[in-house]
């Protein structure tokens, strides 16, 4: 295995795996004499460089090239400006990939008998996960970028997971997981040992308002809002009846991981209210799309459009919504529109309190959902209402809506009644005679 | 452990049964064809340890061809997903069931899956079973997968086309189980630190007496307040006092304690004891559980967006991440209510008045209602100010609320904006309308002279929909009174047979003068004084339904014939007062013998039928035949000499009505249609009961009257072309997109008056006299008219047809350069 040696004039100075930093002079010579770390400490800049101290001097840091290679393991190379005119030879580091307490990368270095070392190598850069591939890449200061590839799961990308945190002295409650392997040649083993990577993140998710991709903030105490990491994703999100779904790609094809998430109508100011995360990040949204039925004859609907999430400073990201469930009656004859999915959590129910009219035209009970704040969706925010044909069934629920006993009903072959909210009241208007 | 192979083979019930029958059945045939050469692992591969805790899986080995950048190799590939019972993980229900739904990804995603390469995945390898697994170390710290060796190296070209059973063993530390809960409850301002914080910790006993002296009563709960949520206890009257204020704060945020310790028992978080009962790596669900539960309890911006306060926060979790840290249920951001209130608001009926000068008087009605309300339940509410609110309690409210014989609907709850107040919308029950009217009135007129008048009427007092009029308008020249009742019978459906109205029309008549005009029968109505009874009968082969989808043509399977029938038994007495002078100015001569005497009454009995038959033959948006009408309309009236009456004659008279729509754009392009009136009476019948020739049911372009005889009958032909089809020919626009509207279509016509269903049509009328004793020239006993009207058809969606046009007849001695008609007809 090749060390990371530094041309130090006539010496060479070679950062052992176990910390030290040994002295080869030009007679060949080698002597341990002094330590490295990579860490910042205090007020030490968060940079890529190697500090270390031959016989107790503190020497000049030196830069530090950090990558991974097909094995996940970390690579560090000295580069040419730093080491006399000539890149260092790459060395490759045996390990296991880590976040520490304080968010930064960290690779933990093992001996090649697969036994963990002292040293500790912090990575500092700009973390993202990449497009497509789903890899975790940080980006140095430098320019220059690392990536960690992840494994990847059954659909083809690097496997992500968005769960729910449970440890409260972090004060967020998502958590974002990370699944890669380093895959170590050590002497007690023939083949290559996976070891997994410890990539774990507390935090809050939310949307890059700048260019509408999703990120997650991770801070360990303190205000969130002010996070010491910001991941980005360059993938694609969908609102979905979970919440949202994360796309490795732009097209939105490759589904990643899905965050728990609900959305419903807020009729107090005529938008949509989108929750994020576990944190229940909230956006205010508006609407383009159609509400239809998932099958001929059941209650199932579907809600399918453009979302267009609200920011500050007036900056908004559309994102596609779908949205399925089953509308039903409730105790108080009110038409509710309920998501119910089952998660990997458990069971996921909500109402989406939508608004609208009601209108019998045909033959038909339909509702006509107030999508957005002038309701101007027409027929695509039209869904007709089971109970076509059946006549027992058209009394009930004609009854439901009139807010009247069945053995009362006496309806025109035509008519509408809208459901609408006047300063924050319900109010139903009265039936009124459609155009023939 | 039964034989795995075995257990392979052996078909079992129940959704756990992770093979399917098809990699059953496929397993089946597999072994027995592989059979020589089935292995079942021991001896080929090492037994792994811990022994106890393993998967077992089946194995072969396959040749990866050689590619570009690696050469021809082989591999080891699972050979179908185990079922529950090849994963043994005693006690460990979670991870089971975590492994079995990665099973089941891989079983769904068809995908194949290698073993052994985790280490040193070559490209064109398949997923490596042992990475699928390795996320399992969420749950279980420290998971691992230990693999026999013989696995990570490649399988021996002998192992081609054997199938193996391995056993995978499974090393993992369990998850620490909390030995201990904590609960803390702060209110908003608390955990917003805005204010100083009052804060306390308590035994559990303290909020649950029940637990003193049980090792659950010692359960440490932490409530945080300040003094604002002080000022907001004490929006209670009865609190007047700080320590009152703290004591009910403090007792507010104790029973949220109590609720958030009852439903982690509920949901399993906590043994019934109050001994936490999963770890926190097996707990998020429970956790999750745990904290829905205790939102939707206190969390009214999610049970109503409208209320936007009290947007409670829950978060179950552990303290930290140390093995064995306490299970912590935190509930935050509790807010007291300020005010309960309830507010009536305007129902649908109540809306049709907004902004006429009854809509004060509803916000009057409302207000009391409103007061009411707040005095009958204000006690009575759970929802009080000065404490935390809850769903339940909210519901309780609700339910309680619609109780009240006033409310006639609960609807949502809101706020008044950020501030604390909860207020109850509902709306008022209303009677149903009751109409009580009196007019008096005075008139002028040359024919009447100066007249008064006076009436009453009522409608619903009786609340069976009725309405009542006695009408009275008198003076020194004419005479009027009319009672009439009428009773609507209502119903959920058109179809079979069904009562329609009950009608009682009693009236008197009396003018002291002459009277000009030809001899109508509204001429004659109104001078005369009677009685009549009416009772409508109807069936109907057509429901609501059908109706309402009559004219969607796309829906092939809507009925499309339909049968219908109207029957009205009618008994009348009428009093007529003709004196001969009014007959004077009357076109035809009469027989004086025939005259009336000036005062006579007639008593009868009829029976008035509508019947028809319709047929749709609309075929989806296509030209063709369109729709078919044939009905008849007669009237058969039996006269005899009872209550003083003069008479005893037999009348009968009947229409007979085919109407056809047809079209090359459409089925509604054009209509022709053909009425036959036929009427007769017998000998004796006086002269105002006699049938007429003339008017739009006749003889167009003929006076009303200008014939009158015992047997009469005329013919109608008519023939109609679309105004839009007209249109068409003129402007060469389409128009058949607006032909072919189908009953769903919501475009709304420019036009006032739906264009569609508008017609010119002309027509061609032919009368004939079939007896000698006519009132007309004895010559001519046939008559005509023709001409060219406007006809809109299904005014308002009903079948009514209005007809507007010029007529002109050669045989009219009135109308000799013809006349403007308008006519309608009506099926029921």
């Amino acid at each position: 295995m090749k060390e990371l040696q530094l041309n130090a004039g006539t010496q060479k100075h070679i950062f052992q795996p176990d910390g030290k930093v040994a002295v080869l002079l030009s007679n060949g010579s080698r002597s341990v004499k002094g330590s490295w770390r990579t860490e910042a400490q205090g007020t030490e800049p968060k940079e890529n460089l190697l500090r270390y101290e031959i016989d107790g001097a503190t020497q000049t840091p030196v830069p530090v090239r950090y990558g991974f290679n097909e094995f996940n393991q970390l690579t560090a190379q000295i580069p040419a400006a730093a080491n006399g005119g000539a890149d260092s030879e790459k060395c490759i580091f045996l390990g296991q990939i880590l976040i520490d307490d304080a968010h930064d990368l960290v690779y933990s270095v093992i001996t090649p008998d697969g036994v963990a070392a002292a040293t500790r190598i912090t990575v500092y850069g700009s973390l993202r996960f990449t497009e497509d591939s789903n890899n975790l890449s940080i980006e140095m200061n430098d320019g220059t970028h690392a990536e960690i590839k992840g494994e990847k799961g059954l659909s083809g990308t690097a496997m992500l997971k968005a769960e729910k945190n449970l440890v409260q002295e972090f004060k967020a409650d998502d958590l974002l997981r990370f699944i890669a392997f380093t895959r170590n040649d050590l002497n007690t083993s023939a083949v290559r040992v996976p070891r997994k990577a410890q990539i774990e993140f507390v935090g809050k998710w939310d949307v890059n308002p700048d260019n509408g991709q999703l990120v997650f903030h991770s801070k360990i105490t303190g205000d969130l809002t002010k996070p010491d990491v910001a991941i980005a994703f360059a993938g694609s999100i969908k609102a979905v009846s979970a919440g949202f779904a994360y796309f490795a790609d732009k097209d939105g094809t490759k589904l990643a991981f899905n965050i728990k998430g609900q959305h419903r109508w807020n009729s107090a100011n005529a938008k949509w209210e989108l929750s994020l995360g576990h944190s229940q990040r909230k956006f205010q949204a508006t609407f383009e799309g159609q509400i239809d039925k998932t099958t001929k004859e059941g209650q199932g609907f579907v809600l399918a459009g453009k979302m267009n999430l609200e920011h500050e400073a007036g900056k908004s990201t559309k994102i596609d919504l779908k949205v399925e469930g089953s509308y039903q009656f409730n105790k108080s004859n009110k038409l509710t529109f309920v998501v119910n999915v089952q998660t990997s959590d458990g069971k996921l129910t909500y109402d989406l309190m939508v608004e609208g009219k009601f209108a019998f035209k045909g033959g038909t009970l339909t509702f006509q959902v107030r999508l957005n704040e002038k309701g101007t969706g027409g027929m695509k925010a039209t869904i007709e209402l089971a109970f076509k044909g059946n006549q027992d069934s058209l009394i009930k629920t004609l009854a439901l809506v009139l807010d009247i006993t069945p053995d009362k009903v006496k309806v025109n072959f035509e008519f509408e009644l809208r459901m609408k909210f006047v300063d924050g009241v319900l109010v139903k208007e009265p039936p009124k005679k459609l155009v023939a | 452990m039964q034989d795995f192979d075995q257990a392979c083979v052996l078909e079992r019930p129940g959704r756990d049964m992770r093979f399917n029958r098809g990699q059953t059945l496929m397993s089946l045939v597999a072994l027995l064809l592989l059979f020589p050469f089935l292995v079942n692992g021991q001896g080929r591969f090492t037994v792994c340890s811990p022994e106890n805790k393993f998967i077992e899986i089946r194995l072969t080995a396959k040749t990866v061809s050689a590619s570009e950048n690696s050469p021809s190799r082989n591999i080891w590939v699972l050979a179908g997903t185990p079922g529950p019972e090849p994963v043994v993980v005693p006690g460990d229900d979670l991870l089971k069931g975590r492994i079995m739904e990665i099973m089941q990804q891989i079983q769904d995603s068809g995908l194949e899956i290698g073993v052994g390469k985790g280490g040193n995945p070559e490209p064109g390898d398949p997923n490596q079973l042992e990475l699928l697994l390795a996320d399992l170390d969420s749950v279980r710290p420290g998971f691992e997968l230990i693999l026999p060796v013989e696995l990570t190296n490649p399988p021996l070209n002998s192992d081609l086309g054997k199938l193996f059973t391995v056993r995978l063993c499974l090393k993992y530390e369990s998850c620490k189980i909390p030995d201990s809960l904590q609960i803390n409850i702060k209110t908003l301002a608390s955990a917003s630190g805005t204010a100083s914080e009052i804060s306390k910790t308590v035994d559990l006993s303290v909020a649950i007496p029940g637990l003193a002296n049980t090792p659950a009563g010692h359960i440490a709960v932490t409530i945080g307040f300040t003094d604002i949520d002080l000022r907001d206890a004490k929006r209670d009257v009865t609190i007047n006092s700080d320590a009152a204020a703290v004591e009910r704060t403090s007792s507010e945020l104790l029973s949220v304690a109590a609720k958030a310790f009852n439903e982690a028992i509920d949901k399993g978080l906590l043994t019934s004891l109050g001994v936490p009962r999963v770890d926190p790596c097996s707990g998020k669900a429970v956790a999750e559980n745990v904290e829905n539960a205790l939102t939707n309890i206190y969390n009214l911006n999610l049970f109503d967006p409208q209320v936007d306060w009290a947007r409670v926060k829950v978060r179950v979790g552990v303290v930290d991440s140390t093995p064995g840290s306490p299970w912590n249920i935190s509930v935050s951001n509790l807010q007291l209510s300020q005010e309960i209130d309830i507010e009536v608001v305007k129902n649908p009926r109540e809306m049709e008045y907004d902004n006429t000068s009854i809509e004060p008087k509803f916000a009057v009605k409302r207000q009391r209602l409103r007061e009411k309300l707040l005095q009958n339940h204000s006690n009575s509410l759970l929802a009080r100010p000065g404490r935390i609110l809850t769903t339940e309690q909210i519901k309780a409210d609700q339910e309680k609320l619609s109780t009240d014989k006033d409310v006639s609907s609960v609807e949502r709850i809101r706020s008044d904006g950020q501030a604390q107040h909860l207020i109850y919308t509902v709306t008022r029950k209303m009677q149903a309308d009751k109409d009580l009217a009196a007019r008096l009135g005075v008139g002028y007129s040359p024919e009447e002279d100066f007249t008064g008048s006076l009436s009453f009427e009522e409608n619903n007092f009786l609340g069976v929909a009725e309405s009542a009029k006695l009408a009275y308008e008198g003076g020194p020249q004419v005479q009027k009174v009319r009672f009439n009742f009428a009773r609507p019978f209502f119903n959920e459906d058109t179809k079979g047979w069904h009562a329609k109205l009950f009608d009682i029309t009693v009236q008197y008549f009396s003018d002291k003068d002459t009277r000009f005009g030809n001899l109508t029968p509204d001429e004659v109505a109104a001078r005369e004084a009677g009685s009549m009874v009416r009772f409508s009968v109807a069936y109907d082969s057509f429901s609501l339904l059908d109706h309402s989808r009559e004219n969607c043509v796309s829906e092939e399977d809507r009925k499309r014939t339909r049968l219908y029938l109207v029957a009205n038994p009618v008994f009348s007495y009428r009093d007529v007062n003709i004196r001969e002078d009014q007959f004077l100015s009357t076109l035809v001569s009469f027989d004086t013998s025939l005259l009336p005497r000036s005062r006579t009454q007639v008593t009868s009995l009829s029976l008035d039928v509508n019947a028809g038959v319709s047929h749709d033959f609309r075929r989806g948006q296509r030209a063709g035949l369109g729709v078919f009408n044939l009905s008849m309309q007669s009237a058969m009236a039996r006269s005899f000499e009872a209550f003083g009456a003069d008479y005893q004659f037999n009348k009968l008279r009947a229409l007979i009505s085919a109407d056809m729509t047809f079209g090359v754009s459409s089925a509604k392009d054009f209509f022709v249609r053909y009425n036959r009136v036929m009427s007769t009476s017998t000998h004796g019948t006086p002269l105002f009961e006699l049938a007429r020739l003339g008017g739009p049911l006749t003889v167009r372009g003929l006076e009303e009257g200008e014939i009158i005889g015992r047997k009469l009958s005329a013919d109608q032909f008519e023939f109609g072309v679309n105004a839009l089809v007209l249109w068409h020919f003129v402007s060469r626009k389409p128009v058949a997109s607006m032909l072919l509207r189908d009953c769903l279509d919501d475009s709304t016509p420019s036009l006032p008056i739906d264009l569609s269903n508008a017609y010119l049509k002309v027509f061609y009328d032919l009368g004939r006299v079939h007896d000698p004793d006519s009132f007309l020239d004895p010559v001519s006993k046939n008559t005509r008219g023709y001409g060219l009207a406007f006809e809109l058809r299904q005014l308002g969606g009903k079948n009514i047809n209005l007809s507007i046009g010029y007529a002109y007849s050669p045989d009219s001695a009135l109308h000799k350069s013809g006349t403007i008609y308008t006519g309608v007809s009506y099926t029921f």
